[in-house]
């Protein structure tokens, strides 16, 4: 066990499952950098410097920088996931999902399906999301909502280093195609990650904080925020229970009601745009399964239905805060 | 200077085991033992293996009592130095935790299949907890829901002893909640056992092994859950014994048998009628690719039915030497729990005892299972009058939640065909 | 071998896979018609996009192809499944939406798919399976074998981004990969020589592709050009693109008119440029085959075709039990 960063452990989670696997592969845009040029090789190791190195021990056939073809490379990516291979693509930033939409909608979330059921689609695409950079509107979103809504996906998002070497690890043994989203505030975020290889489920929620009065749900960056605001309410001895769910699809939709079950309050916190969004998703189901349980009307903490700005005084105003969830909870306790 | 003291822990036995005991000793706390020799036969619900030791040295510190279920890590007894004093055993045991069931290896080499580079899924619970709940250290590799995970340490229950009925076979809090009310009501005094004896009668109370005990519960809950019906057939098998007559004569050792034969026609009859090679958990169903058959085979103290798989790509002569390999493990109690699971489909062949034809019991979560009786030699019409023939009966029974009873015809049409015309199964 | 001399080009064919791809190109043409048919009666539900008349283009390509050989086909994908091996019957039984049917009933005409065949797939997206192929060629170029990918497409595709962001890739990564253009004249309603701007073939070797315009009514010229073109890319000397030019007797979809033809178009192009015709008259003139095994042969797949018919109309549809299962592997 030692401290990592959260970009360390993604690199890490790559380098075990490469190892471990000869059928997995990476391929996107710069995740060496320099191809083919007479500068230095492996010049960023992607945009975020997540997979340098990878290069020199696995080489270019494994390592594979392509041009700037989103829907080439991600389509490419799915049909060497659907012939045998295990690749991870690397789409740079999940906004860029617009480019190369129908590969990712109409061909890998679909196959198994069309092909009834002849097709495994082992397929990661990692890509980074979330604001907080003033990167505006092209960079900055988080698009899990978008993902969750088609059935073939799968959609992760993890909140730390620990989760997101397990949960990567997990993501690239299964079989089926996973959008894994990782929050581009947290590439320096350390943490605790043990140094051997362990993989942590999809669909099973985790308990990030334990209390009585109210129960938080979120992933990715929200969880630490709900965790700080949780940690400040603590002293006015308010219990917050802060899930936090890994995934949104599959979601664990049980470990949801059944903390709702035994708090009666639920706020929901997400970075996502709200309309037809996580948030409404989990307010829906707390609706339709823990109905009787609930005590206070369910609070959505999340942006405005707005694109993200890029002044840093609006961007403040739109990703959800410490303050925003502490009054949400406060104004559900008090309902 | 102090001795070398080492744990001698239940073993992984394959890849979903999860707790055994140990079903006898063969050693006793102060033997002498060295790398190789028995020390114990450890028992799951499935199988019986031998424990052997891995070092030289003395069995000290008090043996883990037979019969009582241990999860997978837990202590059996120490193997040490004779140097080492009663107070270092004593020291080391106390200090003892159980490995993380993932960092526990299996036991032995596991046989290759499609599963078999995805390690089992590992469970995060072991991680350090925020909130300071600790959950009790044997049970923390059990799947369960955070909320459930609570409610038992705070009952008290062990999460290896709820019946998980959540998502992903996991326990919920419900699980727990009605597992701790069972247990009260269990600690009031029992009532009159149900099987009363007669006074005076002489018996013997025979305690039901491990392995019978999960052939009574499994095959109870699949007699009360899966609705049966049943699709009797007879087909010829003529041709399939002169086929085995050519094949035998090209066999350096053992011989292909009728029941190998039926097994690749069961497989090649899945594969054309895939709506029967499916497994079903009561709510959803899958349906396989390829065909994974079992085979039943009969052992003194029950019945085992280790999986042929891929059985649809495999020829007669490697279907018929793995069923050899099988069951002579099986006999041997050697086999991995990996080999028994992952069926879609059961042939259970009672023909050499004469059995005309027979019921079976559907082994969930297969939706069929396939009984067959001895061969008769019968009188047909035939151009001119009567010929002999030799003929079997099939009976297949169908979990009719999730196969007609026209699907089931179909099977047992192509299966008839193949039997019948059995130098198919050779392509 | 017998050696068949066409001007200056040559091809060697034995008997069997001269009978084999007449076979093949049969089984296609016979195919569609009966759906052509059975679809007017109401038998057919769903989009159902025929390629009768392109029969020569796609058994050229597949005759040269294993089954570790892969394909993507476009909407229009019946006959590149069958000339890629796929079973007729099951086919038969997808389009007719049964639970027996090559994709279990969930897929039907767009979606025909086998990939035991290394078939990927036809596509209901103009231009989608273009990229997965590259995937397939790319696993070939990862693992050093001697694979190749096909991806067929139409005229329409070649205007489509990912396409031509697929030809890039292609080239820079150096996949062994065949670009399989197949222009019949009409991208839906609109013709090819008016919806592609600049020259084709200048396109593709804008790309630095190797590219070759290639005449998809002539099987002969197809499966010796054909052969030589998936050799080069087997001996890793980079993708190549054929501009194939073929038709399409029906319209762009089962209820199109096509009233965007001139009068008689289509009419005359059967009985001038029908690829079975042209097949059977050079393959009687140049005595590779007697009139007797192209007549057995039609009469074979005639039976075949009313018997899959026969099955597909028996087979049982999928039921609630098949709703939602094939969406993931574990959930």
């Amino acid at each position: 066990m030692s401290e990592k960063s959260f970009r360390q452990a993604i690199n890490e989670a790559l380098r075990e499952e490469m190892r471990r696997d000869p059928d997995v592969f990476l391929i996107g845009e710069d995740i060496a950098g320099g191809t083919g040029g007479d500068g230095e090789e492996d010049a960023w190791g992607g945009v975020m410097g997540v997979t340098k190195g990878l290069l020199g021990e696995f080489g270019a056939s494994r390592v594979i920088d392509t041009p700037i073809s989103e829907t080439a490379y991600i389509g490419a990516a799915a049909g060497a996931a659907v012939t045998g291979m295990r690749p991870v693509a690397e789409l740079m930033f999940c906004d860029f999902a617009g480019v190369c939409f129908d590969q990712i909608m109409n061909q890998t979330a679909k196959l198994r399906y069309m092909l009834g059921g002849q097709a495994k689609v082992p397929l990661v695409i990692r890509m980074q999301c979330g604001g907080g950079f003033n990167a505006a509107a092209q960079h900055s979103q988080t698009l899990h909502g978008l993902f969750t809504h088609i059935p073939g996906l799968k959609v992760v998002m993890p909140s730390n280093p620990y989760e997101a070497k397990g949960l990567l690890i997990e993501s690239i043994r299964d079989d089926d195609p996973v959008m894994f989203m990782e929050h581009k505030f947290m590439y320096d975020d350390k943490g605790e990650v043990p140094d051997e290889s362990y993989a942590i489920p999809l669909g099973e929620a985790y308990y990030s904080r334990d209390g009585e009065d109210i129960t938080i749900c979120a992933l990715g960056r929200m969880v630490n925020l709900c965790n700080q605001a949780a940690d400040d309410l603590a002293q006015e001895n308010i219990g917050c229970t802060v899930i936090d769910l890994r995934s949104t699809s599959p979601l664990d939709e049980e470990s949801i009601c059944e903390s709702v079950e035994e708090t009666g309050r639920l706020v929901v916190v997400d970075e996502g745009y709200p309309r037809c969004g996580f948030a409404a998703d989990i307010a829906a189901l707390a609706a339709v399964r823990a109905q009787p349980a609930l005590r206070a009307p369910v609070k959505l903490v999340t942006p405005p239905h707005t694109t993200i700005p890029f002044a840093p005084t609006l961007e403040e105003l739109y990703i959800p805060s410490v303050d925003r969830i502490k009054q949400g909870i406060k104004e559900t306790l008090a309902a | 200077m102090a001795g070398k003291i080492q744990a001698i822990v239940m073993p992984k036995l394959g890849l979903s085991m999860t707790e055994g005991m140990v079903a006898k000793w063969h050693v006793e706390e102060g033997a002498k033992v060295a790398p190789g020799d028995m020390i114990a036969e450890i028992e799951t619900s499935k199988i019986t293996n031998e424990l052997q030791a891995h070092g030289a040295g003395v069995i000290r510190g008090s043996l883990a009592e037979e019969g009582v279920d241990l999860p997978v890590g837990g202590l059996l007894c120490v193997l040490a130095d004779e140097a080492s004093s009663e107070g270092e055993i004593e020291a080391f045991i106390a200090a003892f935790k159980p490995l993380d069931s993932d960092r526990i290896e299996v036991a032995e080499a596991e046989e290759a299949s499609d599963d078999a580079r995805r390690p089992q899924r590992k469970d995060d619970k072991a991680r350090p907890n925020p909130s300071g709940q600790q959950p009790p250290p044997d049970d923390s590799r059990i799947p369960a829901t955070p909320s459930a995970r609570r409610a038992a340490a705070r009952a008290g229950i062990n999460l290896a002893e709820v019946t998980p009925t959540g998502t992903r076979g996991r326990v919920t809090r419900e699980d727990v909640e009605k597992a701790a009310a069972a247990a009260q009501s269990a600690a009031a005094p029992p009532a009159q056992s149900a099987a009363t004896a007669l006074s005076g009668e002489a018996y013997e109370e025979v305690p039901l092994t491990s392995m019978r005990q999960t052939i009574a519960k499994r095959l109870t809950a699949s007699k009360q859950a899966a609705p049966h019906f049943r699709l009797v057939a007879e087909a010829n098998v003529d041709r399939m014994l002169d086929l085995r007559s050519d094949l035998d004569r090209g066999m350096e050792d053992g011989k292909i048998s009728i029941n190998d034969l039926l097994v690749k026609a069961a497989a090649a009859a899945l594969m054309q009628v895939p709506a029967v090679n499916i497994q079903f958990d009561g709510s959803a169903m899958r349906r396989y690719a390829a065909a994974h058959v079992a085979v039943a085979v009969a052992l003194e103290e029950g019945l085992l039915t280790p999986v042929i798989r891929n059985a649809n790509h495999k020829s007669v002569m490697e279907i018929s030497s793995e069923i050899k390999e099988l069951s002579r493990r099986a006999k041997l109690g050697s086999l991995q729990l990996d080999e028994l699971e992952g069926g879609t489909f059961t042939v259970s062949n009672l023909g050499m005892f004469g059995i005309k034809a027979f019921d079976a019991i559907i082994n969930p979560p297969q939706a069929a299972i396939l009984a067959v009786g001895a061969t008769e030699q019968r009188l047909i019409p035939s151009a001119g009058g009567k010929r002999a023939a030799t003929i079997i009966t099939a009976t297949l029974s169908c979990d009719h939640r999730v196969v007609d009873g026209a699907t089931g015809a179909r099977f047992m049409q192509a299966f008839k065909a193949l039997v019948e015309h059995p130098y198919q199964l050779l392509i | 071998m017998i050696a068949i001399t066409e001007g200056a080009r040559a091809t060697l064919l034995n008997k069997e896979i001269l009978l084999e791809a007449f076979r093949r190109m049969r089984t296609i043409r016979e195919f569609e018609d009966r759906i052509h048919i059975n679809s007017a009666k109401g038998e057919v539900p769903g989009f159902i996009h025929l390629s009768a008349g392109q029969e020569a283009s796609a058994v050229g390509i597949c005759m040269h192809l294993t089954h570790e050989d892969h394909i993507a086909s476009t909407h229009r994908g019946h006959g590149h499944s069958i000339a890629k091996g796929c079973d007729v019957t099951a086919m038969m039984d997808e389009i007719y939406a049964k639970r027996t049917g090559l994709c279990a009933g969930k897929g039907g005409s767009m979606h025909m798919a086998d990939l035991s065949k290394g078939m990927i797939g036809a596509n209901g997206i103009v231009g989608g399976g273009v990229p997965l192929t590259a995937g397939a060629a790319l696993k070939a170029r990862i693992l050093g074998t001697d694979r190749v990918a096909v991806a067929f497409f139409g005229d329409g595709a070649l205007n489509e981004g990912a396409t031509l962001e697929t030809m890039n890739l292609a080239k820079v990564l150096n996949l062994p990969m065949i670009f399989a253009m197949e222009d019949n004249g009409y991208g839906e309603a609109t013709p090819s020589s008016w919806a592609i701007g600049g020259e084709v073939l200048k396109r593709a070797e804008g790309f630095g592709l190797s590219a070759c315009a290639l005449d998809g009514h002539d099987f002969f010229q197809m499966h010796e050009a054909a052969g030589r073109i998936i050799k080069d890319v087997r001996d890793g000397k980079g993708p190549a693109f054929m501009h194939i030019s073929t038709y399409r007797y029906y319209g762009h979809f089962e209820g199109d008119a096509a009233t965007y033809r001139s009068e008689g178009e289509a009419e005359k192009m059967q009985k001038e440029k029908d690829c079975l015709m042209i097949f059977r008259n050079k393959a009687l003139a140049a005595d590779l085959a007697t009139e007797k095994e192209l007549d057995e042969i039609e009469q074979q797949v005639a039976r075949l075709l009313d018997d899959a018919v026969e099955h597909a109309r028996q087979a049982p549809a999928p039921g609630a039990a098949d709703l939602a299962t094939d969406v993931y592997v574990s959930y």
